[in-house]
């Protein structure tokens, strides 16, 4: 895990300019040895100006998702319901759990690599590398617990704290709409907080499947945009690199991959 | 007329300039014994009093990662690692380092995610974290981040990203200096109306004469003018340790000759032909002119230097710079090997010196020695109007490294400004001072502002936009004053009456959670509070309860972060660290060794043939752990039996038709939050002290996921649940059985069952024996007691502690070479003496033979120290007397006995425990534990108040403020609480009133005593004593604190003149404005509770608005007395600025002189314009205490 998640971060760091051959030297240290001579790979096709962006696999975009909220909210019921379409109705605690799954966005393929964390403190120790390579964010509580709605804040400050940054693709979602009885915290208290946030806001049931796939693709839309911003903003070069991606080829092709993807997987 | 009067006067003058001289010598004697005196005595006397306050400090940090580190160059490495680092990071304490992390190799942003945690032993000003860059030869520091001990606690739970600063081996100090100012000369000016001019020179019989006018001066009767032989000795080689009173002597009876009349009458004539270009303008700059001629220094004492390369060989250099910028340098010889040098030379300077040595000089900057005595040649000169004058003095501290190629090494320095009178009379005759930072070279100085360049500023900040890169960290400092435990009988007590209340809502256990916002903080206090007094069990049983009751949903049963999973948390990692270590330990270390591959996930594994041999793997490493954990059930302590046996009763009482949730409600603890975390994170629970590598890593959190599946196992739905990762049905599926089942059953039934573990015990006890518990381990440095001729002194030694033995072998895993049982050791001592001339070091007693051991550091010889002594305290064999120091050449320096085996000198510490409990031998420590939970009250104190009087928190506030107020009132987390309350039954509402009402009833009451105890150390503590040395603000936060202690009771006198009906703080008007009879303990009192002061501010804040209110009334009343209080103060920090650039926040003022003044010493911040007035008057408190003001 803990390999894999530090390719992603090099990619990051990639997108961002540094010379390429050191963040590729980067991920080594932690790279498991079966991913070696990928990375090998990657070193090779460095030399070239990065026209390939890092986080791809199988010439698909990877999107890193974390999910983050107190115990016991139904963070790894979003998840399955996303990944499986099933329901889990009894609590097994999850320790650190990922899933991959694919999908079209907005005409674009994408593969989401999907985090599923311990809501428990005692498993803070883990955080500070998820936290660290985590694209983009869902924070999640629940209507029936007060006070996982209080913790959702403080794994926004904890985010920003750590990424230094304000502006991480986050989305804010209140789970077990569901269980009307037992609301604890209202729509508005939820609307209120992520318009702090300034993050898209969802209130879903991952019983009945409510809002649980509008909230991932919506991360992933927010991942994309705040991408583009920053290659607006950066200079014109990234921005010729990125409407390429966007061109109509570049869609197709990714199209392709996914098909030849799962093919491959089938086989 | 006059003529005789002179004669008269000059007869006398013979026998005054003795008789001052020996009186000057006397009282710059005096004053050193003074000085000494007062360190010693002030601090010592009452000693018993104060020795039971201590100070706990305690700092975690966690070193996450670091970005944006400036990449090596990229020329002559190889491609593979251009321009990368290989990274590590240490932590010091100073200039000690304490520990580091391990390599982060070929990144520039490396990711560390290491925590380390310790107690504080000593004083320390900066905790640095320096980032280092490993090289083949040396490893080099890519830059630091030091942060000032006062402003740690702004810093802690969160993380912060620090830019890095660039290492500069000129800001690389630590530690302080004793250094004695002496003016010499003529110092009575009643007799004395001229002055003397006392030149020393290198050439002896050197005369200079000056000219002088009389007939324009009446007043200046005679100029004298001799050279004192032996001062010239002393100031050429530095190596004469001749004493100050000698030389007065001799310089006396010199004088005795050139007052000769006659003599005089020559000199006269001589000059007046040879010097032809006095005039009044010279008389005048004479007269203007110091009347002390000379500056002694001396450096008697330094502690704690810096250690350069292990060793430190100190020696001084002085260097007087002039007003033309010449120098002057003088030189001690150096010491060896020692951190705590005392140097016994005096280095003596002119005050003034000829300008024409500078002319005759090549250029004006770093002038030695040896051109000074070029142009002392000449056999007299004219002082011209640009005269060089004495600016300051800088003593430098310097290591004299070994070895052919190398320099000196740079330890810190301290600079005197004594560019005129008023500067001079600022500086202390004898103080001490913190070592600073190296300025730029004295030609860049101007000489009113000293800028300071190359030296690292401390104290860094947040930003981002850096070029040597940035650290996140996250810290986490507390410091506090422990009182005798029986100062907090009425809140301990309080707390444990929580254990009865029903509803335990009412309870001020429960108040203190909802209170706190960082559940860990209140929840680890408390846990070790109620397990010392053994009713942990009730305590969570009552606060489960409770929780269970109000949940509606049995499957996320405390699964939530709440009080009580925190607090059962922190029971099961003291009650049950040992029996996890028993259970875990030989079962990881060997995982931990092997590496095996165990990754199953075929999306992560490039071969996928390989998947089955990994499942194979990792099937084998849980079954091994599954059956070790399984199998540990009857090692269960006692107390967490109990506690699982309340929670299973109480699961059933709320869920009496769901049996699975009595297995789950335990299991959610055993295996969710103590096996499963421990697996995850061996470090962190001291399982290990490896690295682990990311496959390692994997691999145990494979482990883990699935025990704590299999833990979760004892319902039947759960195995017919779909698997939520696919790769691990296969796993699952070997584990779902019904004999793992029902181990799981077994061992949750036997250790919530209390009896079951009580009938095992005696049956457990024997293998106990077998099974020691590693209490800690790593390498020491072993010590013969006696000096060999031959061989290095020391072994490098790999010491093992468990709670049988302590043994050392030569390297980790090698078989030891001694094994001392626990019960054999008759005593062990820490070694402060210096007959031993290393530090961290401690003895241990066995059998009569001493074992001298040496720790890397200050933090690990408190560690050990700790543990063995604690462990052995209750040896029956235990020895009642020691020796303190060495045996050196034949017999022990601390009693002289002779013989090596000599019973003796010295009583071993008092016994201070007489509770004992092998397994919380050092966890448990109440009155720390008391303390922190007041640390906690008092810092949310202003919730508690908002909650309890609204009305009369919101009076005394602006219109602004009570919005804000309001603001917080909606954020307080007991409103809800009191909300519910107040609808559920009033009388409820009434009860918890008063459990709030009691608990900041209580907490002030232990405030109280520590402001009386802060108000007497601040009373005694005389800036530039030892215990606040000159150089460092913690003197003004001290001050300032004191001062708004007095203020707030100031503020109450008005309040009760004022006759208001609603005081504030009603607890707050028995504050006494006496100084308090405490007094300071020995080397511990100068710590400030950093974290009570930014307490104390919420208050003050509050306070000082009301102040200024009032202030409008009062003002006219004394406004001569502030007017005047501000001058003195405007004059003292002027003073002070002068004396002291480093230290640029806060301070100011202080005078020398042991008179009432010196108490009145008052700090505020420059920049709050409001402050000033308010402490203002509060130094006038500070001035008389006893009358009020008004």
């Amino acid at each position: 895990m803990a390999g894999d998640m530090s390719i992603g971060c090099a990619a990051l760091r990639k997108s961002t300019k540094l010379k390429s051959c050191t963040s590729a030297a980067d991920t080594d240290s932690m790279q498991m040895p079966n991913e070696r001579k990928e990375n090998g790979n990657n070193t090779g096709l460095l030399n070239k100006p990065p026209t390939a962006p890092q986080n791809m696999r199988g010439g698909l975009r990877v999107y890193k998702i974390v999910i983050l909220g107190d115990g016991g909210v139904g963070k790894s019921a979003v998840t399955l319901q996303f990944v499986s379409h099933s329901f889990l109705d009894y609590h097994d605690p999850t320790i650190e759990d990922s899933y991959q799954q694919q999908a079209v966005i907005d005409n674009e393929a994408a593969l989401l690599d999907i985090l599923d964390t311990a809501g428990q403190v005692e498993f803070t120790a883990m955080r500070d590398q998820y936290m660290r390579c985590g694209e983009g964010f869902i924070i999640c509580y629940s209507v029936t617990d007060r006070h996982s709605f209080q913790e959702a804040s403080e794994y926004r400050k904890l985010i920003t704290r750590v990424r230094l940054s304000e502006d991480i693709p986050l989305v804010l979602i209140a789970n077990k709409v569901d269980l009307e009885s037992q609301r604890r915290v209202t729509t508005e208290e939820g609307k209120n907080l992520a318009n702090q946030f300034g993050c898209p806001f969802f209130e879903t049931s991952a019983a009945l499947r409510h809002y649980i796939d509008e909230a991932f693709y919506t991360l992933v839309r927010e991942i994309r945009r705040k991408e583009m911003q920053k290659a607006l903003g950066t200079d014109n070069n990234s921005e010729k690199i990125h409407t390429r991606h966007r061109s109509r080829w570049w869609r197709i092709r990714s199209i392709f991959a996914l098909v030849f993807r799962r093919r491959r997987n089938l086989n | 007329m006059l003529l005789k009067k002179k004669r008269y006067m000059c007869e006398e003058q013979d026998d005054a300039i003795d008789i001052v001289a020996v009186v000057e010598a006397a009282t710059s004697n005096n004053r050193n014994t003074n000085a000494n005196n007062n360190s010693s005595s002030s601090y010592g006397s009452n000693m018993a009093e104060t020795r039971e306050v201590r100070i706990e400090e305690q700092l975690k940090v966690k070193i996450g990662e670091a970005k944006n580190l400036s990449s090596r160059n990229a020329a002559n490495t190889s491609c593979s690692t251009q321009g990368t680092r290989d990274v590590y990071c240490t932590i010091a304490l100073d200039q000690e380092e304490i520990c580091r992390t391990p390599i982060s190799e070929r990144t520039l942003s490396p990711f560390f995610g290491e925590e380390y945690q310790f107690k504080i032993p000593r004083r320390f000003r900066y905790l640095t974290v320096y980032v280092w860059d490993r090289d083949m030869k040396q490893d080099k520091p890519i830059g630091k981040i030091a942060i000032k001990r006062e402003e740690l606690h702004k810093y802690n739970h969160k993380d912060h990203w620090f830019s890095l600063r660039p290492v500069d081996s000129d800001s690389e100090v630590q530690g302080m200096a004793h250094i004695e100012v002496t003016f010499e000369g003529v110092t009575s000016s009643q007799q004395l109306t001229d002055s003397i001019e006392l030149v020393q020179h290198t050439m002896p019989h050197h005369q200079r004469a000056h000219n002088n006018d009389y007939k324009e001066n009446n007043e200046l009767s005679n100029i004298q003018r001799a050279a004192a032989a032996a001062a010239a000795a002393a100031a050429a080689g530095g190596n004469n340790t001749t004493a100050a009173m000698t030389l007065k002597t001799r310089a006396a009876g010199l004088f005795g000759h050139v007052q000769h009349p006659q003599h005089q009458q020559q000199q006269q004539q001589q000059q007046q032909q040879l010097a032809t270009s006095s005039s009044d303008q010279l008389a005048n700059w004479k007269n203007s002119q110091a009347r002390n001629v000379r500056v002694a220094i001396r450096v008697p004492a330094c502690v704690d230097l810096a250690k350069k390369q292990g060793t430190c060989d100190p020696f001084v250099i002085c260097t007087a710079y002039y007003s033309n910028k010449q120098t002057r340098t003088l030189r001690t010889k150096q010491r060896k090997k020692t951190v705590d040098p005392e140097f016994d030379e005096v280095m003596y300077f002119d005050l003034s010196i000829d300008a024409d040595a500078s002319n005759t000089g090549t250029t004006n900057s770093n002038k030695s020695a040896t051109s000074v005595e070029s142009s002392a040649n000449k056999a007299y000169s004219i002082y011209p109007l640009g005269g060089a004058d004495l600016s300051e003095i800088a003593v430098t501290l310097w290591h004299d490294a070994h070895g052919a190629m190398a320099d000196k090494v740079f330890l810190g320095e301290v600079r005197l400004p004594m560019l005129n009178k008023q500067q001079q009379q600022a500086v202390q005759p004898a103080a001490w001072y913190y070592l600073q930072p190296r300025t730029t070279s004295p030609s860049c100085r101007s000489l009113n502002a000293t800028p300071r360049s190359c030296a690292t500023p401390p104290g860094t900040r947040l930003s981002v936009d850096s070029t040597i890169g940035s650290l996140r960290l996250n810290l986490n400092y507390t410091a506090d004053h422990v009182f005798p435990l029986a100062t907090y009988d009425d809140l301990l007590n309080l707390l444990l009456e929580s254990v009865n209340q029903r509803p335990i809502t009412l309870s001020s256990v429960y108040i203190l959670g909802e209170l706190v916002s960082g559940k860990t903080e209140v929840a680890q206090p408390l846990v070790r509070l109620f397990t010392h007094t053994e009713r942990i069990a009730p305590i969570i049983k009552a606060l489960a309860d409770h929780e269970i009751s109000n949940l509606t949903d049995p499957t996320t049963i405390f699964r939530g972060n709440t009080l009580v999973s925190k607090m059962m948390d922190e029971a099961m990692r003291l009650s049950g660290l040992h029996y996890l270590h028993q259970t875990l330990r030989p079962v990881l270390s060997q995982i931990v060794a092997e590496k095996k591959p165990c990754e199953i996930d075929p999306s992560k594994v490039k071969d996928r043939s390989a998947v089955d041999t990994n499942l194979h793997n990792l099937k084998d490493y849980v079954e091994r752990v599954f059956e070790a954990i399984t199998k540990s059930a009857e090692r269960c302590p006692k107390v967490l039996c109990q506690i699982f046996h309340d929670l299973r009763e109480c699961a059933g009482k709320h869920f009496p038709r769901n049996r699975e949730v009595r297995y789950s409600v335990v299991s959610g603890f055993i295996f969710l939050r103590f096996f499963a975390p421990a697996i995850l994170g061996p470090k962190l629970f001291d399982l290990t002290t490896e690295r682990l590598d990311a496959q390692t890593n994997r691999t145990l959190t494979l482990i883990s996921k699935t025990i704590q599946s299999l833990g979760n196992l004892v319902s039947s739905r759960s195995s017919q649940q779909p698997c939520k990762e696919e790769y691990t049905g296969e796993l699952y599926k070997k584990f779902c059985t019904e004999k793992h089942m029902d181990a799981v059953k077994h061992f949750l039934e036997v250790i919530s069952t209390p009896n079951a573990c009580e009938t095992t015990t005696p049956q457990s006890l024997p293998q106990l024996p077998l099974e020691p518990v590693l209490l800690k381990e790593g390498m020491m440095n072993k010590y013969p007691t006696c000096r060999k001729r031959f061989g290095p002194q020391f072994k490098h030694r790999y010491f093992r502690l468990t709670t049988h033995s302590l043994s050392y072998a030569k390297s980790k895993g090698k078989q030891p070479i001694c094994d001392i049982p626990l019960e054999e050791i008759g005593s062990v001592e820490q070694l402060k003496d210096k007959s031993f001339k290393m530090q961290n070091c401690f003895k241990i007693v066995y059998k009569d033979r001493p074992l001298i051991v040496q720790t890397t550091n200050c933090v690990e010889e408190r560690e050990w120290f700790d543990l063995l002594h604690k462990i052995c305290l209750m040896n029956s064999i235990r020895m009642q007397y020691f020796h303190p120091s060495a045996f050196i050449s034949g017999y022990y320096s601390c009693c002289g006995r002779s013989d090596e085996n000599a019973p003796g000198c010295k009583n071993v510490s008092a016994k201070e425990m007489d509770y004992f409990q092998m397994d919380l031998v050092t966890a448990l420590d109440p009155p720390l534990d008391l303390q922190r939970i007041h640390t906690l009250i008092m810092s949310n104190m202003n919730l508690l108040d908002a909650l309890l009087d609204p009305l009369a928190y919101h009076q005394h506030l602006p219109v602004a403020q009570q919005q804000q107020h309001q603001q917080q009132q909606q954020h307080n987390p007991l409103v809800p609480l009191a909300s519910a309350l107040q609808q559920q039954s009033p009388q409820a509402f009434v009860e918890f009133k008063k459990t709030i009402e009691k608990l900041r009833e209580k907490a002030y009451a232990i405030d109280k005593d520590h402001r009386d105890y802060k108000q007497g150390i601040t009373r005694q503590l005389k800036y530039g004593s030892r215990q606040a040395p000159i150089g460092d603000d913690n003197y003004w936060h001290m001050m300032r604190a004191a001062g708004q202690l007095n203020l707030q009771h100031h503020h109450q006198q008005q309040q009760q003149q004022q006759q208001q009906l609603q005081p504030v703080l009603p607890q707050m008007q028995h504050v006494r404005a006496l100084p308090a009879t405490t007094n300071s303990s020995n080397n511990s009192n100068m710590n400030v509770n950093a974290y009570f002061m930014h307490n104390l501010q919420h208050q003050q804040q509050r306070l000082q608005l009301q102040q200024q209110q009032h202030q409008q009334l009062q003002q006219q009343q004394h406004h001569q007395q502030q007017q005047q209080q501000q001058q003195y103060q405007h004059q003292l920090r002027q003073r002070h600025n002068n004396n002291n650039n480093n230290n640029n926040n806060c301070g100011n003022a202080s005078s020398s002189s042991p008179s009432s003044t010196a108490s009145s010493v008052v700090a505020a911040p420059p920049n709050v314009a409001t402050n000033a007035t308010a402490v203002a008057t509060a130094a006038a408190v500070l001035a008389k205490p006893a009358p009020p003001i008004y």
